[in-house]
């Protein structure tokens, strides 16, 4: 690869070094020149529309956008002449007579909006035109997004934000001229569209209070929060957090955009789930005295626990864990002689054997050829799903789905097979679509471990193996747990059908640690025959941080510590291992799962 | 043996006025009269003169026939076809001459005109590949491909110093020679057939009555460009002329000029046709390959250049449908012949759409150098019912209006941006003295803010602000300071725009105000409008005098406001209620209605309207 050559610019009399390739704006902030910007991100393709970074060329009638326009080896640029001042203050009083961007009730006001702050930049405190005022519709059916157009510019952030992150394209901009307006799907509502995700990636990228969401509005000016970075840990692809927080609230949460795995995105569940949805939160040690739960002290609980371990034999002992617990507890949990971690059906497998290939989320990015099989992104690992949208979408790659269930990827699929057919012609297809791959990425689910999944996964390896060139696919395993992977490469056994598990031999004490599982463990109790044999056993401790139907039955509730209270390491599905660290003191008498277990075993 | 073609044209004009019926009824009179199989009848492409639809021309005679109707048909087959004699009573009378025309060489509509672009167009049947391959058709082609080098063919080009036919001007030669070196692969031609601005229709007439060379055209310069695919964009709103390339496209195939190995020499070419949906923003060359691509049709900036990134982000070279009917016969005849038209810097010729206050409307093509007097006086005939002109409208609504002081300039693309106008694509409309300036400066901003596609805020809002500026001037309720604004927000909207469409938007506004600002000065202060064409600045009054009390005006009346004068046989209208929707006067056959805007509906002409944003009084700072 040959390097770019490099080229200089002359911005407001200073000499200014770069690349060839990259616009007059990249060069200009790299050498800490400010230019004003308001439809410009800097990972999104640029659009050049509202007119605020337009700088002169020496040598050039008109003026140019300094985001789209390529910088030009030896050219003289000046971006803060009166002229253009005078431009973007009219440019901006135009903006502000078009809608109605009334400040003191809005989620943005004072200084988060970008509206204002380049109104404030410009000088402006009053517009020399009339205001218009027309009468928008403010769309609130959604169940986290919001849409008010009466504070729109209409700078399309959302849309390509939509379309380069999330890859649904369900934003865009419908009408003409100064009808022009914001809309989802084919003008439905958030709450009616039918391709809407709700990442929220639309929202992090308004600048104004257009876009905003019911979770975070009006919880605090951003820009007085403190702000911490950590990991989400809904699903093993672990996407970077960063958490605004002040007074010990949760204010916002954002996507990382240095974060090497995600790059800045999210989907619903690390963006609003794990804090926005209404959960019983267990704040204290729990005691059943008298067939009910009681409040109790951690000594009282802890004093509970270990009585209770005492009165059962080793064999007779065993812990049950969450998938999502981080690395530091694993040691831990190997001193005992029964240990278990409750995973998802057909995840067993998948767990014990999955692969893991470093920098999975830039293979899938740079693929030409996507295998999905027995996986179901888009309800799982909703960032990997955005993934694997935007390079078929926009970079063009083939996308073929082995699965069980209709996602929302097949209208992109070449081939989309859900009954698995062994005719040979089905097969030749699929080897045609493949002969020319050269980046093949294979993404495989926990159906891919079923006796069908097997087949097809030795068909297609067969068909990789038998072209003429080309390399193998990368293998990604994705299992549902978030650090279901690691636990099973420590030694954790993964457990699918816990009542089995259970039954292998009779118990008397039983520790489950749920975690901060969102549903608190409950899911178990789903499972035939596992709630009359929970019964059975003498003392079930149940370690989590919300209340379920499964610490409903417990003996003795240990108050857990939630995503944003955690601290230690989870490793992800690349094999990356990625930092948890505590946003929050934990609530009430929440500990850290580790904390409990070594209380537990002293 | 045919003894006499018949060209009845089937442009769009005269097929709006029935020229595909009289078609058949001449089919149907001639095979009556047995003269079927001795008389051919040719439908034709645009002859021009559209306001005298429906045309017909008799060959070998070269009469020209106006207003043609089924009805004239027996009586005009008798006299000419088999009497001998000419149809006097459907002949032409030249506007400028005063004779009757009987040939089309007389006539000095098409005598002053140097029909480059438009020399087959009413000659040939364009539904018939084999018509235009007898005159010369594919010969360019062929000669390209089997004895040119591609440099060669951007020389010749850039010899002739033919510019882009669309509105810009720019060397076509030169910008070929920028595609022609972009190193990347597969490049792509454009021909832009969107033409959007209204009263264009030059496009148009060459795509319904000479499709062909327009694919020859793009064939040549794919060929020296190096691409191998090509695109016609092409404005829904144009059925017949999509109809008529899509015979053209499948008849080239058919023949071997379109497709594989043209010519055996190897070279690939396809045509594809796109359709577009209504937007003149499509028209803009960036919006258009996104429209193309099937995205919002939306401009993006340039730099990067379609010759450096354009469809699919590969190299592209688009041009207009007049510049890519240009290149055969600079091709055949050579550069030098082309350069010899016209002027200097301004090569060759160029078709005029004329329109407006003018008698004969249609196309005309004249080389550059040609003084608009002669346009619009020897060509088309000067102001119908001997009005003043006022002023000439060029090129469309990102062009200007010269008035009559500069009738003696000549026209190229040089001398009208000095006037402050542009050259566009060549619309012309001729105003007189009952057209208002202000409302015309109206009509074109109402289109761009129309049109406008909404991605920046100069151009979606700017355009909106300045035509609520417009509407209020013409209704009577500005101020001096008004006009201030309209001509700041102008400069902002021409400046900080992203594309040709809001950096032209207040061409319109700028020039009328530059050599018509007492008319909007009479607007504002006066609450007149001069040309007794804004609504709510008009009075009607009946004169009395005159009145012989037929009662139509006050049966036309909607809002019932016209009174008879008790005892008398005349009428009268009370104002208070008048909405000045001239029924009246559209009713009255005795001239007794009238028309005039003295001020006297002025809300207010106090000193108020006197005011500027200079002289206005700061308020009064509160003293603690």
């Amino acid at each position: 690869m040959i390097a770019p050559k490099k080229i200089t610019l002359t911005i407001d009399g200073r000499r200014c070094e770069g690349q060839e390739g990259q616009t007059i704006l990249q060069i200009a902030q790299a050498s800490g020149i400010s230019i004003p910007t308001l439809c410009y991100l800097k990972h999104l393709s640029p659009w050049g529309g509202c007119r605020m970074c337009i700088v002169e060329i020496v040598g050039s009638p008109k003026v140019v956008p300094a985001c789209s326009t390529p910088a030009v080896d030896g050219k003289q640029v000046v971006t803060n002449s009166e002229s253009l001042q005078k431009l973007r203050r009219s440019t901006l009083e135009l903006l502000f007579s078009e809608r109605n961007h009334i400040c003191p009730f809005c989620v943005m006001n004072k200084g988060d909006c970008e509206l204002q702050q380049q109104g404030y930049r410009h000088g402006i405190d009053a517009i020399s035109i009339p205001y218009l005022y027309p009468a928008w519709p403010v769309d609130v059916s959604g169940k986290y997004l919001a849409l008010d157009h009466n504070r729109c510019i209409l700078c399309t952030r959302c849309v390509r934000t939509c379309e380069e992150m999330e890859g649904t394209h369900t934003l865009d901009i419908s009408h003409r001229g100064a009808k022009n307006r914001v809309v989802v799907d084919l003008g439905a509502t958030f709450g009616t569209s039918d391709t809407c995700t709700n990442c929220g990636a639309c929202v992090a990228a308004c600048p104004t209070g257009a876009l905003f969401d019911k979770a975070a509005a009006f919880r605090g000016k951003l820009n007085t929060c403190q702000t911490v970075r950590t990991t989400c840990t809904e699903c093993p692809v672990g996407c970077g957090l960063l958490v605004y927080t002040k007074e010990n609230r949760i204010v916002e949460v954002f996507g990382d955009f240095d974060s090497p795995v995600s790059q800045g995105h999210l989907c619903v569940r690390g963006r609003y789930e794990t804090w926005a949805e209404p959960r019983q939160r267990i704040l204290q040690p729990l005691l059943r005295r008298h067939e009910k739960l009681e409040p109790a002290t951690w000594n009282e609980a802890l004093e509970a626990v270990r009585q209770a371990a005492k009165k059962a034999k080793p064999a007779q002992k065993a812990v049950l864990v969450s998938p999502r617990l981080n690395n530091e507890t694993i040691a831990t949990l190997k001193k005992f002689e029964r240990i278990g971690m409750f995973v998802a059906r057909d995840e067993a497998a998948l767990c014990a054997e999955g692969d893991r290939s470093p920098d999975s989320m830039a293979k899938l990015h740079d693929a030409d050829a996507i295998i999905v099989l027995g996986a179901q992104p888009s309800r799982a690992q909703g960032v990997v799903a955005a993934k694997i949208r935007t390079t078929v979408r926009l970079r063009k790659a083939k996308l073929l789905i082995f699965h069980t269930r209709k996602s929302d990827l097949d209208q992109y699929a070449t081939i989309c097979a859900n009954v698995v057919s062994l005719e040979r012609k089905f097969w030749g297809r699929v080897a045609e679509e493949l002969k020319d791959a050269k980046r093949p990425v294979l993404v495989y689910g926990p159906e891919a471990m079923t006796p069908i999944g097997v087949a097809v996964l030795e068909r297609l390896i067969k068909i990789f193996e038998g072209k003429a060139s080309g390399p193998a696919p990368a293998l990604i395993a994705l299992p549902t747990g978030s650090n279901s992977l690691t636990l099973a490469a420590g030694g954790i056994e993964p457990v699918e059908e816990v009542g089995p598990w259970l039954d292998a031999k009779p118990l008397k004490f039983l520790h489950i640690i749920a975690s901060d599982e969102p549903d608190g463990g409950a899911r178990l109790l789903d499972e035939k025959y596992v709630r009359p044999l929970l019964e059975e056993i003498d003392c079930v401790v149940v370690q989590a941080a919300y209340q379920s139907r499964l610490t409903d039955l417990a003996k003795v509730v240990l108050p857990a510590t939630i995503w944003c209270e955690k601290q230690g390491t989870i490793t992800n599905f690349e094999g990356r291992e990625l930092p948890l660290q505590a946003v929050l003191p934990p609530r009430g008498e929440a500990r850290q799962d580790l904390e409990i277990l070594n209380a537990v075993l002293k | 043996m045919i003894r006499a073609h018949i060209l009845v044209c089937a442009g769009a004009g005269c097929i709006s006025c029935g020229g595909h019926a009289l078609k058949d009824v001449l089919a149907t009179e001639l095979k009556k009269r047995g003269l079927d199989e001795e008389i051919k009848i040719v439908e034709t492409g645009c002859m021009g003169p559209c306001d005298l639809g429906p045309v017909m021309l008799v060959h070998p005679e070269g009469t020209f026939y106006q207003r043609v109707t089924a009805l004239e048909v027996p009586r005009l087959v008798e006299e000419h076809f088999i009497k001998g004699r000419l149809y006097t009573k459907l002949l032409p009378k030249d506007d400028v001459t005063a004779n009757v025309v009987t040939t089309q060489r007389d006539f000095s509509f098409f005598a002053k005109q140097e029909k480059i672009v438009l020399e087959n167009c009413g000659l040939i049947d364009s539904e018939n590949i084999e018509e235009y391959i007898a005159r010369d058709g594919y010969a360019a082609l062929g000669k390209v491909l089997t004895s040119m080098k591609p440099e060669q063919v951007i020389a010749e080009i850039k010899a002739s110093g033919l510019r882009g036919r669309g509105g810009a001007g720019f060397p076509t030669g030169v910008k070929w020679e920028l595609m022609a070196k972009a190193p990347v692969t597969p490049k792509y031609v454009i021909c832009n057939a969107d033409e959007g601005d209204p009263g264009a229709f030059m496009n148009r007439a060459v795509l319904e009555g000479d499709p062909h060379r327009v694919l020859e055209g793009m064939a040549i310069g794919a060929y020296a460009m190096g691409a191998n695919r090509g695109f016609i964009y092409i404005r829904a709103e144009y059925p017949l002329a999509i109809k008529r390339l899509n015979i053209a496209i499948a008849q080239a195939y058919k023949h071997g000029l379109l497709g594989k190995n043209l010519f055996d020499t190897g070279y690939d070419f396809d045509i594809e046709i796109r359709i577009g949906a209504g937007a003149f923003v499509c028209g803009e060359e960036t919006a258009l390959m996104r429209s193309i691509e099937g995205r919002r049709g939306q401009p993006m900036p340039r730099p990067p250049f379609p010759a450096q990134r354009g469809l699919w982000g590969k190299p592209t070279n688009i041009n207009n449908v007049e510049t890519w009917a240009t290149i055969k016969p600079i091709i055949l005849k050579g550069a030098k012949w082309y350069a010899s038209f016209g002027t200097e810097k301004s090569k060759g010729t160029k078709v005029f759409a004329l329109a407006g206050k003018i008698r004969n409307t249609g196309l005309a093509e004249v080389p550059y150098g040609t003084t608009l007097r002669e346009i619009i006086f020897g060509i088309g005939g000067g102001i119908p019912k001997d009005k003043k002109f006022k002023a000439v409208q060029t090129g469309g609504p990102s062009g200007g209006v010269i008035p009559a002081q500069h009738l003696d300039e000549r026209v190229d693309y040089e001398s009208l941006q000095k006037l402050g106008s542009i050259m566009g694509s060549g619309g012309m409309v001729v105003m007189d003295e009952d057209s208002c300036m202000v409302d015309v400066a109206r009509f074109f901003m109402d289109f761009c803010c129309d049109e406008s596609c909404g991605k920046c805020p100069p151009c979606r809002v700017g355009t909106r602000q300045m035509l609520n500026l417009l509407d209020r001037i013409c209704t009577g309720e500005a101020e001096l300071a008004d006009i201030e604004k309209l001509e700041s927000l102008a400069t902002v909207v021409r400046d900080a725009s992203l594309c040709g469409l809001g950096q032209t938007a207040p061409n319109p506004v700028l020039t009328t105000l530059r050599y018509f600002r007492d008319e909007y000065l009479a607007h504002v202060v006066e609450k007149r409008c001069p040309a007794r064409v804004c609504r709510e600045l008009l009075e009607f009054r009946i004169n009395e005098e005159t009145c012989v009390g037929c009662s139509l005006c006050a049966r036309a009346c909607p809002v019932h406001t016209i009174f008879k004068r008790d005892g008398q046989k005349k009428y009268y209208i009370v104002e208070d209620a008048c909405i000045q929707c001239g029924a009246c006067f559209d009713a009255c056959r005795f001239d007794s209605v009238l028309k005039t805007s003295d001020g006297m509906n002025a809300r207010s002409v106090a000193p108020a309207a006197l005011e500027t944003s200079s002289t206005r009084a700061t308020k009064p700072v509160m003293e603690k």
